[in-house]
């Protein structure tokens, strides 16, 4: 499977990275985007099954870039990891189409739980 | 109102262990120079700021703790985004802590100016100690911008 991470933080990207192997989902190709206008360019060629993406960035947001996905008829599956998760951008994520919001700071076992069912973990 | 500081101290003390592996136990103010201060800005119903002080070898040490990289190898882009990703969590936590409608500003790093680490007129700091360094955690409140909302 292909993942594109999204996230304006170089160190946030690796770590991302990092957990998605501590959490059983090592072996899967990651590609990484700075911000929603890079990631929306890159998905936009196809390939990926996977958007782990920060909500709050540069030039486009997060919430903007799932926007952009949705309305341009994709429905891959897209999480938010962010450190910002009241329940009201809870709410806003899941009717923007997100499938999943994962809070900042998380844990290896975060994140198992919110992509069970969205990947298949490796072997 | 200020969020608790009992509230800001637990935040902290989790995204420490959870994000860095590292251990950010109560401790006292230091006259050691800060070098870095990074902050960000909540705006909406609440109006403030949420910044971190970091002595030189802290941001060092976070950074490496974070990258999971050898100790005092990395960039001064790497130490900023470090530190800049740290006052996004906490402040990002802060930001959900009040019920109306917040935003949460992109983090920024400064030199530690004196006037970046006055004790602020609308505010509380917590001290902590991280591996024998020193760090402070500032939550300041803008009161006259918040009053006119």
């Amino acid at each position: 499977m292909k993942i594109l991470v999204v996230d304006d933080s170089k160190a946030m990207r690796m770590i991302v990275t990092r957990t998605l192997r501590q959490a059983g989902f090592g072996g899967h190709e990651i590609v990484e985007a700075v911000n929603g206008a890079e990631g929306l360019a890159a998905v936009s060629k196809g390939g990926f099954d996977l958007v782990l993406s920060d909500w709050n960035m540069p030039e486009m947001s997060g919430f903007e870039f799932l926007l952009a996905l949705r309305v341009s008829g994709s429905l891959i599956p897209f999480g938010f990891v962010t450190s910002e998760s009241t329940s009201a951008m809870r709410q806003q994520a899941t009717d923007g189409g997100a499938n999943f919001l994962i809070a900042k700071p998380f844990t290896p076992e975060s994140f198992a739980e919110a992509l069970k069912g969205v990947l298949a973990i490796a072997a | 109102m200020l969020p608790r500081e009992d509230v800001v101290s637990e935040l902290t003390r989790l995204i420490w262990s959870t994000m860095l592996g590292l251990d950010a136990v109560e401790g006292s103010e230091s006259a050691e120079a800060a070098a870095f201060v990074t902050s960000v800005d909540i705006s909406g119903s609440w109006e403030g700021t949420v910044s971190i002080s970091f002595t030189r070898s802290l941001a060092q040490h976070v950074t490496s703790a974070m990258l999971a990289s050898e100790p005092a190898t990395a960039t001064a882009a790497e130490e900023n985004d470090v530190m800049g990703e740290l006052a996004n969590m906490i402040g990002g936590n802060v930001k959900g802590l009040f019920s109306g409608p917040c935003q949460l500003s992109l983090p920024r790093v400064e030199p530690a100016a004196t006037d970046l680490l006055r004790a602020p007129p609308s505010g509380s700091r917590s001290w902590f100690e991280c591996d024998g360094q020193a760090f402070s955690v500032t939550v300041s409140e803008r009161a006259e911008l918040g009053r006119d909302r």
